[in-house]
């Protein structure tokens, strides 16, 4: 494992380095995510002048979930697909297949590198935003908040495996922004990054509940809020460690199948 | 050792009628076309040997190194690098070979030259002691120090080959491909290139296989030449060879005021002329056995049908017996 680590991490490193040095568009990213949320936060505003309550969420969590989720797609957002699919479709994948490394594991450090720079800035922002807008403290017990923690890596591992499997598709289609788009589409209604799955209908919700989506979001903002908890929260860690499991074989053959098709044009 | 057996790549590429109406119809019956681009290769390769392997553009070189890289899956045949199966095992074969696309770089555009370098330390899992002593070597003949600290962004097509080359070579690969390494490069980026390829050739039995159309790359670097055309290998020697069978030929090219159109033909027609046809409109390229003829018996000849402005000896050259080969390629297919 420690030799592992040792091969894979300097992909962290380099693509921590590489996005630090674009600074541009780190700092656009940066101001994109503060405007994107600001936007929510001003909805809500409006929306919660009529209620106080909204399908059980008060003004107070209803903001902590606006910020979660800022936070989890700041932290992974299209950079592993955009990445894939770059590859896929100008043949530039070609170098990296011809390192004895696995590709998968890879992309992950890749994702890693990248999300620990945006998922920093935006850390700090959203506690910032976090401590300006809301009442923390009912949140800030020792053990819900390391269940979150865990949650949240969780939640990182299973948002790569799902890009990175939409990613994929690339190889089958040469409409590499459509795919991209489309998952981002899909993922954004059924994880609950658009609205709370309690907002949907109970069929809907029924639907999210036996998909992968919900464990990447939904999931670990209801630990945070500690709308689950004990037993229940537990639950949802092996839940969510389950999907890793089922999405990261998946990809593994999805990518052993489809590597045989690539054609890898130009040169 | 690479052994390659009725190697076949076909592409399917989809037809496209033009306009709203050929996309939609391509999208019910999605119609495909077969291109050959590799068509049943044979050859095999020792440890140590160094291998052009050459043809015009779109000719299969491509395809075929993206096969034994493992890259690419063969439609059919077999391919065995050092006893693996590139495509099946790659990445087992990954770790033994060492590639360049000249089209491509495998740096990381953003980032220090030296942190790629670092990181395919890691990958590679080089010891200490060959990465220092790659580096020492790589500096002595491309002076990489001068820009190593710099993001590949920043360097010159020149300093990115080299650094390129270095980078497929930090691991001491016991086999390289090379598609097209010099292509673009000037003068003295091309020597350098040559000069570390000849030495991991010769001094550390690195075996090189490697398409150019620089011809001065392959008598620079090769001892042996593939030629493939059309999908098809149509030749197959050491250079050495090659040299006996084309070369003893000698070559004039004669540059004339007027001429007959059948002047060419009734050269051709003579022994002891090997070939003759016209380049262009005026200039008569032609080929005779230095044993039966002089230069000067053959511009005699030519001045029987012809007037003669000017005529220069052509040297004996790789080019020219290649160009050879295409010739005799085309006549026979
Ligand atoms: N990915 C691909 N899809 C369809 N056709 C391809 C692809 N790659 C190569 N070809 C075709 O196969 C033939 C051989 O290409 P290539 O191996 O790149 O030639 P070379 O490297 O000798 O110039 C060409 O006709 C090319 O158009
Ligand atoms: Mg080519």
């Amino acid at each position: 494992m420690r030799r592992f680590i040792r091969r894979y991490i300097g992909f962290t490193r380099c693509t921590m380095e590489e996005r630090i040095a674009y600074r541009k568009g780190f700092l656009v990213s940066a101001v994109l995510n503060m405007v994107g949320i600001l936007v929510s936060v001003f909805l809500w505003r409006v929306l919660f002048a009529q209620e106080s309550v909204i399908q059980g969420y008060d003004w107070n969590q209803m903001i902590l979930y606006v910020l979660i989720v800022a936070l989890l797609n700041a932290t992974l957002g299209f950079d592993t697909e955009r990445k894939l699919s770059k590859g896929i479709l100008d043949g530039s994948i070609a170098s990296d297949l011809t390192k004895p490394i696995d590709f998968q594991s890879m992309s992950f450090f890749q994702a890693l590198g990248h999300s620990l720079v945006e998922g920093g800035t935006a850390l700090i922002l959203v506690v910032l935003l976090a401590v300006t807008l809301t009442d923390l403290s009912p949140y800030l017990n020792p053990v819900s908040m390391a269940l979150f923690a865990v949650s949240l890596m969780l939640a990182f591992m299973l948002k790569f495996c799902l890009a990175y499997f939409g990613g994929l598709m690339c190889f089958f289609t040469s409409n590499g922004f459509g795919v991209v788009y489309l998952r981002q589409v899909i993922t954004d209604v059924f994880s609950g990054a658009m609205l709370p799955l309690a907002f949907f209908p109970a069929w809907f919700q029924r639907l999210a509940g036996v998909l992968p989506f919900q464990a990447s979001v939904y999931l670990p903002t209801q630990i945070f809020l500690g709308r689950i908890e004990g037993r229940g929260a537990v639950r949802i860690l092996a839940l969510q460690a389950l999907w890793v499991v089922v999405m990261w074989t998946l990809s593994g053959l999805f990518f052993r199948f489809a590597v045989k098709k690539i054609t890898i044009q130009g040169g | 050792m690479i052994s390659v057996r009725k190697l076949t790549k076909e592409f399917k590429i989809p037809v496209k009628p033009p306009g709203m109406k050929g996309a939609i119809r391509h999208l019910i019956r999605g119609e495909y076309k077969v291109k050959v681009a590799v068509e049943s290769v044979d050859f095999s390769i020792e440890q140590g040997e160094a291998v052009a392997y050459i043809g015009p553009n779109g000719a299969g070189k491509s395809t075929t190194i993206k096969m034994l890289t493992g890259i690419l899956k063969p439609t059919s045949g077999e391919i065995l690098v050092n006893g693996i199966d590139p495509q099946r095992h790659r990445i087992q074969n990954a770790k033994n070979i060492g590639v360049v696309f000249g089209q491509r770089t495998q740096l990381w555009w953003d980032i220090p030259v030296e942190e790629s370098f670092a990181l395919l330390k890691n990958i590679y899992e080089v010891p200490d002691a060959v990465y220092n002593e790659n580096l020492k070597l790589f500096n002595e003949i491309f002076g990489l120090s001068e820009f190593i600290g710099r993001s590949a962004r920043k360097l010159s097509l020149g300093q990115r080959m080299r650094a390129d080359l270095a980078a497929a070579l930090l691991h001491n690969p016991s086999t390289v491909f090379l598609d097209e390494p010099t292509i673009g490069l000037d003068i003295g980026t091309k020597e350098a290139m040559r000069e570390l390829i000849q030495r991991i050739n010769r001094e550390k039995g690195v075996t090189i296989i490697l398409t150019s159309h620089d011809l001065k790359d392959v008598e620079d670097i090769c001892r042996r030449i593939i030629v493939i055309d059309g999908g098809r290998i149509i030749c197959d020697k050491e250079i050495s060879q090659l040299t006996k069978e084309y070369a003893m030929d000698r070559g004039l090219q004669i540059t004339l005021l007027d001429m007959q159109k059948e002047l060419p033909a009734r050269l051709l027609g003579q022994e002891g002329i090997s070939y003759a046809a016209m380049e262009d409109a005026h200039t008569l390229e032609i080929h005779f056995k230095p044993e039966m003829y002089t230069a000067f018996e053959i511009v005699e000849e030519v001045n029987k049908y012809a007037r003669i402005q000017d005529f220069r000896l052509r040297e004996p050259s790789i080019e020219r017996m290649i160009e050879k080969i295409y010739r005799s390629g085309e006549q026979s297919a």
